[in-house]
C-alpha cells in the first residue's frame, strides 16, 4: 500500500461525466443499486432464519406426536409389562457371564484336548478347501447315470488322490501333534475321498478324547455347573407370564393403532363428502366412510386383563428372587481359573442387587396407572433424556438422544484430545522456529488436508486406519492398554482419530494466526532481558496468543462435532450409550452420532412419522449447538485480548 | 552527580566501541564509530531521524541479531571489557546484564508483579521471597512502589502510560544491569510523565551506567554527562555534555543543534 | 583506550543444560509438526498407490478409458472349473456362461462395482455448476455491499455474524434445510398444485405451487450454493478490500457515481481474485456429501440425465416443437436426480459387501475424486499467488 498510484487505470469512460438525472419509478437508480446489494447482504441473516424455519416447521411437531405415541404405550399396557421386562434384562448378562465363568473353569481341564481336535479339524477343511474343484469333479463323476466307466473314474481319484497329498504335504501342522500324529494325520488326509463320510480315525481319537475331559471337567465343576443351569432356569416361569402379557398389550395396541388410521381415514372421507355438491359423488364418499367404521377399542377392558395379573405376577417376581438368591448362596467359591473366580464373585454379588431391583419393579406394579395422562415435560425429558433410541421396532419405539449424544461427545472429545497438541505444537513450530523452507512444505501440506472431502477420510477409515488399529491392538506388548486388543475395526476412537485429522488444518491456521498476531513489542521486551527463544514462545508469546488458541480450538471443536460422513462410515453405528463401565477401553467401543443418525436414517422415513419429526428434532439441536460453539468461540476471543484493548 | 568519588576510582568504561561498521545487507549503517561510555555516568546519544542513533545502541545488546543479514562488519564492540562479538558470549547473559527500555512501553500483558518478576524467573529464581524482593527494590528504584505496592496482581496493561513506562524500567532493572539502554523512552508520553521519568533517570544514574537515545535536545542538557552526536552514520563529535551545547568543535554539530536542520 | 585486562568471561553461558533443553525442545515441536506432514502424504500415497492402478494402465492410451467413459454397473464375476475368473457385465456374463457350458462354475455380482464412474462425474458437475453459479451470484453481491457500500452498524454487525455462524453450520443440517426447503417447499409452476403444496398462486394459464422441486440437481445445488456462500463472501470481500482505496477515490473525484466507481474502477482488478477464490469454493461444493444425500444424490442410475426418453416427434414436426423439444431437454437435466462422486464413494464404502472387486472401484472413484478435488484447491492457490504477484499495488 506503499503506492497508491495506480498503474494502470481503468477507462474512466466520457460516460461517466455526462450528467445523469433520470429516475426510475421516481427512485434514484444508485438507491436501487444500493438496496440491490443491501439485500444480498441479509441473505446469509435470512438464511439462517430460514434453516431454522424449516427445521422447526418439519420438527416440531415431533413432540405432540411423540406424546400421543407414549400415551397409546401407556394406555396399551405395554409400559407395565416393561416396569418388569426391563429389570428383567439384568438376568440375561449375569447368566452369560456365569456361563463364562463355566467354560473357562471347564477349559482348565479339556482345553488341550479341544484345541488338539479343533486344530485337526481345522486342517481337515483347509485340505477340502485346497482339493474342491477335483472332489467336486469326482463326485459328480460317481452320481452320473449311466455311471462313467470304472478307468475314467480311476483317473478322477488318482487325481484326487494326488491333489490332496500335494495339500496335506504343504500344510503347516501346529505343535500341538508330535512327530509321529502329524505323519498319521498327513497320511489320513492323502486318503481322503468323496465316498467316505466317516472321520478319519485319529480325528475320531481326537474327538473322543475331547469328550472325556469335558465330562469328567463336568464332574469335577459340578456345582458351578448346577448353579448356573438353576440360575438360568429360574427365569421361566416369569418370563412366561411377561411374554403372555406383552403379546397381549401388544394386540391392544395394533387394534388401537388401526383404528386411529381408520377413523382419519373415516373423518376425511365425511369432510370430503360434506364439500363435494356432486349427489352421487357424495352418497358414495359416505358409504365409503360408513364401511370403514370400525368399534373403538376398549382400552379400559383391554387393561383389566393384564392389571388384574398384577398379583400374579408380583408373586412369580417373589419367587424368582427367591430362587436366584438361593442360587447365589450356594455358588460354589472354587472356580479353575482367576477371571472365572472374579466373574463368579462379580455374579454372587450382582444377584441380590437384581433381586432387589426386581422386587422394587414389582412394588411399582401397584402405583401404575393405565389412564395417567402423559405431561409435555414428560416428553421433553423422554427425548432429551432418554436412553434408548429404538425404531422400527414391533415392541415400541423410543426416541431418546443420549445414546446420540454421548456418541457425538465421546468422539468429538477424542478428536479434540488429539488435534489440539499437534495442531498447536505445528503452528507454533511454524510461526516461530521454522526456516522458510519448512513453512513453505508445511503450511501447504496442512491447508491442502482442507481440500479433502470428507467422504474420503471416512473411506480412509475403514479401508486402512480401522485395520490399523485393530492390527496394533493385537500387539503383544501393547496389551497394557485398556481395552486392547479391540473387538470392533469400527469405533469411536477410530472415528476420533479421523476427525482429528480434519479438525487440524482450522485449528493450525487460526492458532498461527493468533500466535502471528501478538505485538512485535512484547518480543523485543522479553529478548533484551535475555530470554531464550524457548522462554519468549512459551512464557509471552503462547500466553499473549491464547485466546486465539482457544477460539481456534473451540471453532475445531464445532467442526468435529457437526462432521457427518467420516461418523457415519467410521463410528461403527450402534445406538447404545457406551459402556463406560469398561474404563477408558470405552474409547475403543463402536457408537452412532446426532449427524450420523440423520445422514443414514431420514432416507428411509416416510415424512411427517414421528422418526422423520424426531430426526428433524435432532437437526435443530445439532444447529443450536453449532451456534453455541461459534458464540462461545467469539466470546473467548473477545475475553482475553489485552493487546487489542 | 558525585563527581568526586568517580574521580577517585576511575573505574574502566564500561562500554567501549571501537572502530565499528555495521551493514544492514549491502548498506552501510554505522561509520568507523568510537565510543567509550563512563561507569555510572548517563550517556545521551542525539541527531537526526535515520543517522543510526537507535542501530548504535541496539549494537550494545545485539539486538540487531534479529535483523536477517544485519552484522559488524569491522571493529568490535567491548562491554565489560569483553568482546560481546565472541563465541563464548551467551546472548542471554549479555543481556541479562545490558537491560533495555524502548521507545513504546511494553508491558506484558500480565500482572504488575509478573512483569518485574519476568527477568529472574527466566534467569532461573524461583525463590518466592527472592522474588518478592527484587520486586519491591525494583519497582521503588522505579519509584512506582508507592503507587501500586497494593494492586501487584492487576494487569500491566491497565496503567497509564507513564506508569507503564516506568514499570518496563522496573522490569528493565529488576537482573541489576550493569548497564540500562534506553531508546527514546519519553517518546510517547506527555511532559508530566517525561518530567517523572527524567527525574527517574538522574537517580538511577547513581546505580547504573545509562545510554540513552534522545530526540529532545533539552532531554539530554537536562540528564546526560556525555554527549554523542550521530550524523548519517558517522559519529561527530562526543564530548561532556556541557561542552557539546556550549562549545561545540564540529560546524555539524554547531549546525545541528542551532536546528540549520534536523 | 586502556584494553581491560581480561581476567574472566562476564557473559559466559552459566549452565550447558539450558542450551539442551532448548534443542531438545525444538526437535519435539519440529517431529510433532511433521508428523500431520507425514501423516497426510501417506494417506495420499495409499491412495494413489491403490487407486491409480485402476485409472491408469500400461498400454496405450495409458488411461483406463471404460472407467472414465461408462456408467457404473454391477459387475458379475463368472469361474470356470479351471479357476479362471471373467470379469463381464450383465449382457456378457450370459454370452460367457454359453460358451462355457459345462465348464461353468459359480457366478458372483458385486454392486456399482463394474462399468464406470462418467454418471457421478457428470453429476458432480451438474451440480457443482449450479450451486457455483448461485452462490457466486449472491455472494459477490453481499461482498460488494459489505466492503463498498455498508458503514459500521448494526446491520453491518449481524450480517457478519450470521455469516460467521453459517459458516459453522454442520453440513448434515445444511442437508435437511435443503430437503425441507427446495425439495419440499420451494414454488414451481405447474398446472394441479399437489397436496402437499404449502400454498398456490394461480396465475390464470398456471399456478405458482410452493410444492418443492423434489430430488434433484436444483435442490442439490441450491443447497450446496448455501454451504460454499461463507467461503465465497469472505474471499470476495479480501479480494474487494485489497483494490486500493486511492482507485476508488480517484473515481470519485471525476464526478463517478458509487455504482460507476465499482463497476470500473473496483471490479475489473477485484474480479480474477474473486473467480480464483471461487475455484475454492468449486472444491468444497464438489467434495460435500451430507447436504446431496437427500436433495440429489441417487445411489445407482443407468442413465446421463440428458438421455431422456422423450416422445419421438413426428416427422412433419415444425422446427418450433424441435426447438422446444431441446429445451425441454435441457431442462431436464436440471430436475433429474444425479449420481455424485462423493455419494458414489459413500455408497461403495457402506452399502456393499467388502471384496476386491469392490475395493478396485472404491479406490478408484477416490483417486479421481481426490485428483480433481485437489488439482482445483492446488490450482486456486498457485493461480492466487501469480496474481498476487501481478497486482502489486
Amino acid at each position: 500500500m506503499d503506492r497508491p498510484t495506480t498503474p494502470s487505470r481503468p477507462p474512466l469512460r466520457s460516460v461517466l461525466l455526462r450528467s445523469r438525472k433520470h429516475t426510475v419509478l421516481g427512485v434514484d437508480p444508485q438507491h436501487l443499486i444500493r438496496w440491490f446489494f443491501g439485500g444480498n447482504a441479509s441473505i446469509a441473516v435470512i438464511v439462517l432464519v430460514l434453516i431454522m424455519t424449516f427445521l422447526l416447521r418439519e420438527g416440531i411437531d415431533f413432540l405432540p406426536t411423540y406424546r400421543h405415541e407414549l400415551q397409546t404405550y401407556r394406555r396399551a399396557g405395554l409400559e407395565f409389562c416393561d416396569i418388569i421386562d426391563q429389570p428383567l434384562q439384568q438376568n440375561q448378562t449375569l447368566s452369560s457371564s456365569l456361563r463364562q465363568a463355566v467354560s473357562a473353569s471347564l477349559e482348565t481341564l479339556s482345553k488341550s484336548a479341544r484345541d488338539r481336535r479343533d486344530a485337526a479339524f481345522l486342517l481337515k477343511r483347509q485340505i477340502e478347501d485346497k482339493t474342491t474343484q477335483t472332489s467336486e469333479s469326482l463326485s459328480q463323476a460317481l452320481e452320473k447315470t449311466p455311471p462313467l466307466p470304472p478307468e475314467e473314474l480311476a483317473v478322477l481319484r488318482s487325481e484326487l488322490q494326488k491333489a490332496a497329498a500335494a495339500a496335506a504335504a504343504s500344510l503347516t501342522y501346529t505343535d500341538l501333534f508330535s512327530a509321529a500324529e502329524r505323519e498319521q494325520l498327513q497320511r489320513e488326509f492323502a486318503a481322503l475321498t468323496p465316498e467316505v463320510t466317516d472321520l478319519p480315525p485319529l480325528l475320531q481319537t481326537l474327538a473322543a478324547d475331547f469328550t472325556a475331559k469335558d465330562r469328567e471337567a463336568r464332574t469335577k465343576f459340578a456345582s458351578l455347573v448346577q448353579a448356573q443351569e438353576e440360575f438360568e432356569a429360574a427365569t421361566e416361569p416369569l418370563q412366561e407370564v411377561v411374554d403372555e402379557l406383552k403379546q397381549h398389550a401388544q394386540e391392544t395396541k395394533e387394534n388401537a393403532v388401526e383404528f386411529e388410521v381408520l377413523e382419519t381415514n373415516r373423518l376425511r372421507l365425511l369432510e370430503a363428502a360434506a364439500k363435494e355438491k356432486d349427489p352421487v359423488e357424495k352418497a358414495s364418499l359416505t358409504k365409503e366412510a360408513e364401511a370403514s367404521f370400525t368399534e373403538a377399542v376398549n382400552l379400559a377392558e383391554r387393561i383389566q386383563a393384564i392389571t388384574s395379573r398384577a398379583t400374579e405376577l408380583r408373586e412369580q417376581v417373589e419367587k424368582y428372587a427367591l430362587v436366584i438368591e438361593k442360587a447365589a448362596a450356594v455358588l460354589p467359591t472354587d472356580a479353575g481359573t482367576g477371571v472365572a473366580r472374579t466373574m463368579v464373585n462379580d455374579v454372587r454379588a450382582g444377584i441380590p442387587v437384581h433381586a432387589q431391583a426386581m422386587r422394587k419393579a414389582a412394588a411399582q406394579l401397584d402405583s401404575w396407572r393405565w389412564d395417567k395422562p402423559v405431561s409435555i415435560f414428560t416428553v421433553v425429558g423422554a427425548f432429551f433424556f432418554g436412553t434408548s433410541w429404538i425404531t422400527n421396532s414391533s415392541w415400541q419405539d423410543f426416541f431418546g438422544f443420549v445414546p446420540l449424544l454421548s456418541g457425538s461427545l465421546v468422539i468429538a472429545f477424542i478428536a479434540i484430545l488429539i488435534a489440539t497438541p499437534v495442531s498447536v505444537v505445528a503452528a507454533i513450530y511454524t510461526n516461530q522456529f521454522a526456516s522458510e523452507r519448512e513453512k513453505e512444505l508445511i503450511k501447504p501440506v496442512i491447508e491442502f488436508i482442507q481440500a479433502i472431502p470428507s467422504v474420503v477420510l471416512g473411506f480412509i477409515g475403514i479401508s486402512l486406519v480401522g485395520n490399523l488399529i485393530k492390527d496394533v491392538s493385537e500387539w503383544s506388548w501393547l496389551q497394557w492398554i485398556p481395552g486392547f486388543p479391540i473387538q470392533e475395526r469400527l469405533n469411536m476412537f477410530n472415528a476420533g482419530c479421523l476427525l482429528a485429522f480434519m479438525a487440524v488444518p482450522t485449528m493450525f491456521s487460526l492458532s498461527e494466526d493468533a500466535l502471528n498476531n501478538v505485538p512485535r513489542a512484547y518480543i523485543d521486551a522479553s529478548d533484551a532481558l535475555g530470554a531464550t527463544k524457548l522462554q519468549t514462545v512459551f512464557r509471552v508469546i503462547v500466553p499473549a496468543g491464547i485466546s486465539g488458541i482457544l477460539s481456534a480450538i473451540l471453532l475445531g471443536l464445532g467442526r468435529v462435532i457437526g462432521e457427518t460422513m467420516v461418523v457415519l462410515l467410521v463410528a461403527g453405528n450402534r445406538i447404545a450409550i457406551p459402556d463406560f463401565s469398561a474404563g477408558p477401553g470405552a474409547i475403543f467401543q463402536p457408537a452412532h452420532t446426532l449427524t450420523g443418525i440423520i445422514a443414514q436414517e431420514l432416507g428411509e422415513v416416510s415424512r411427517g412419522s414421528s422418526h422423520w419429526q424426531a430426526l428433524f428434532m435432532v437437526g435443530i439441536v445439532l444447529f443450536v449447538i453449532s451456534l453455541l460453539v461459534n458464540w462461545c468461540a467469539r466470546a473467548v476471543a473477545r475475553r482475553f485480548e489485552p493487546h487489542k484493548a | 552527580m558525585s563527581a568526586d568519588s568517580a574521580a577517585k576510582t576511575t573505574p574502566p568504561p564500561v562500554v567501549q566501541v571501537r572502530d565499528m561498521d555495521f551493514c544492514y545487507g549491502a548498506s552501510k549503517a554505522l561509520f568507523d564509530i568510537n565510543l567509550e561510555v563512563k561507569y555510572h555516568r548517563v550517556t545521551a546519544l542525539i541527531g537526526p531521524s535515520g543517522c543510526g542513533k537507535s542501530t548504535l545502541l541496539r549494537c550494545i545488546n545485539r539486538m540487531n541479531d534479529r535483523v536477517p543479514s544485519a552484522r559488524v562488519t569491522k571493529g568490535e564492540v567491548l562491554v565489560k571489557g569483553k568482546n560481546i562479538h565472541d563465541a563464548d558470549v551467551d546472548l542471554t547473559q549479555l543481556r541479562k546484564q545490558v537491560g533495555m527500555v524502548f521507545q513504546k512501553s511494553n508491558p506484558f500483558p500480565k500482572s504488575i508483579y509478573e512483569n518485574v518478576a519476568y527477568g529472574l524467573r527466566i534467569h532461573g529464581e524461583k525463590n518466592k521471597n527472592a522474588l518478592d524482593e527484587a520486586v519491591e527494590r525494583s519497582l521503588r528504584h522505579a519509584a512506582l512502589w508507592d503507587e501500586l505496592k497494593d494492586r501487584l496482581s492487576a494487569n500491566a496493561l491497565a496503567l497509564s502510560g507513564g506508569q507503564q513506562q516506568r514499570l518496563c524500567i522496573a522490569r528493565a532493572i529488576a537482573t541489576l544491569p550493569d548497564v540500562l539502554l534506553m531508546d527514546e523512552p519519553c517518546s510517547a508520553l506527555d511532559p508530566i510523565s517525561t518530567l517523572k521519568i527524567e527525574e527517574l533517570m538522574s537517580q538511577l544514574a547513581r546505580e547504573y551506567t545509562i545510554v540513552i537515545v534522545t530526540h529532545n535536545m533539552q532531554q539530554a542538557v537536562r540528564i546526560s554527562d556525555f554527549t554523542a552526536f550521530l550524523h548519517l552514520g558517522k559519529l561527530v563529535e562526543f564530548s561532556p555534555t556541557e561542552e557539546l551545547f556550549t562549545n561545540p568543535r564540529e560546524k555539524l554539530t554547531e549546525a545541528y543543534l542551532r536546528g540549520t536542520f534536523s | 583506550m586502556s584494553p581491560v585486562s581480561i581476567t574472566e568471561n562476564p557473559f559466559a553461558g552459566d549452565n550447558s543444560g539450558i542450551q539442551k533443553r532448548e534443542t531438545i525442545a525444538r526437535w519435539a515441536l519440529r517431529v510433532g509438526s511433521y508428523i500431520v506432514v507425514f501423516i497426510t502424504v501417506a494417506i495420499m500415497l495409499h491412495i494413489f498407490i491403490k487407486g491409480a492402478p485402476v485409472t491408469f494402465q500400461s498400454k496405450w492410451p495409458f488411461v483406463n478409458t471404460q472407467f472414465l467413459t461408462e456408467l457404473p454397473a454391477t459387475l458379475h464375476v463368472i469361474e470356470d472349473k479351471q479357476g479362471n475368473h471373467y470379469e463381464t457385465d450383465v449382457n456378457g456374463a450370459d454370452a460367457i456362461k454359453k460358451k462355457l457350458g459345462d465348464n461353468f462354475r459359480a457366478e458372483k455380482t458385486i454392486s456399482y462395482s463394474g462399468g464406470g464412474i462418467l454418471g457421478p462425474i457428470v453429476g458432480t458437475a451438474l451440480l457443482v455448476i449450479v450451486s457455483v453459479g448461485v452462490a457466486l451470484f449472491l455472494g459477490v453481491a453481499c461482498a460488494i455491499y459489505l466492503s463498498e457500500y455498508a458503514k459500521h452498524g448494526k446491520f453491518l454487525e449481524m450480517v457478519r455474524l450470521a455469516i460467521l455462524n453459517l459458516a459453522g453450520v454442520p453440513s448434515v443440517v445444511f442437508g435437511l434445510f435443503g430437503l425441507g426447503a427446495f425439495v419440499l417447499t420451494a414454488p414451481v409452476f405447474v398446472d394441479v398444485p399437489a397436496d402437499r403444496s404449502v400454498f398456490a398462486i394461480p396465475l390464470g394459464f398456471t399456478t405458482l405451487s410452493f410444492e418443492g422441486w423434489d430430488t434433484c440437481v436444483l435442490s442439490g445445488g441450491f443447497t450446496l450454493a448455501f454451504v460454499i456462500l461463507p467461503v465465497i463472501i469472505t474471499a470476495s470481500e479480501q479480494c474487494l478490500q485489497a483494490v486500493p482505496q486511492g482507485f476508488r477515490e480517484t473515481s470519485m473525484a471525476l464526478g463517478a457515481t458509487r455504482w460507476q466507481t465499482i463497476r470500473y474502477s473496483v471490479l475489473p482488478f477485484a474480479t480474477p481474485g474473486i473467480l480464483t477464490s471461487s475455484i475454492l469454493g468449486i472444491a468444497r461444493a464438489a467434495g460435500e456429501t451430507a447436504p446431496i444425500m437427500f436433495t440429489a444424490a441417487l445411489a445407482f442410475k443407468d442413465k446421463l440425465p440428458w438421455q431422456k426418453d422423450l416422445p419421438p416427434l413426428p416427422a412433419d414436426a415444425s422446427i418450433f416443437a424441435h426447438w422446444e423439444q431441446s429445451v425441454s431437454r435441457f431442462l431436464g437435466i436440471f430436475t433429474e436426480s444425479v449420481q455424485a462422486l462423493p455419494y458414489h464413494i459413500y455408497t461403495l464404502a457402506a452399502k456393499i459387501p467388502q471384496n476386491e472387486y469392490a475395493e478396485r472401484a472404491q479406490y478408484g472413484s477416490v483417486f479421481v475424486f481426490l485428483v480433481l478435488v485437489a488439482s482445483l484447491a492446488a490450482s486456486s492457490v498457485l493461480l492466487r499467488k501469480r496474481l498476487r504477484a501481478k497486482y502489486r499495488w
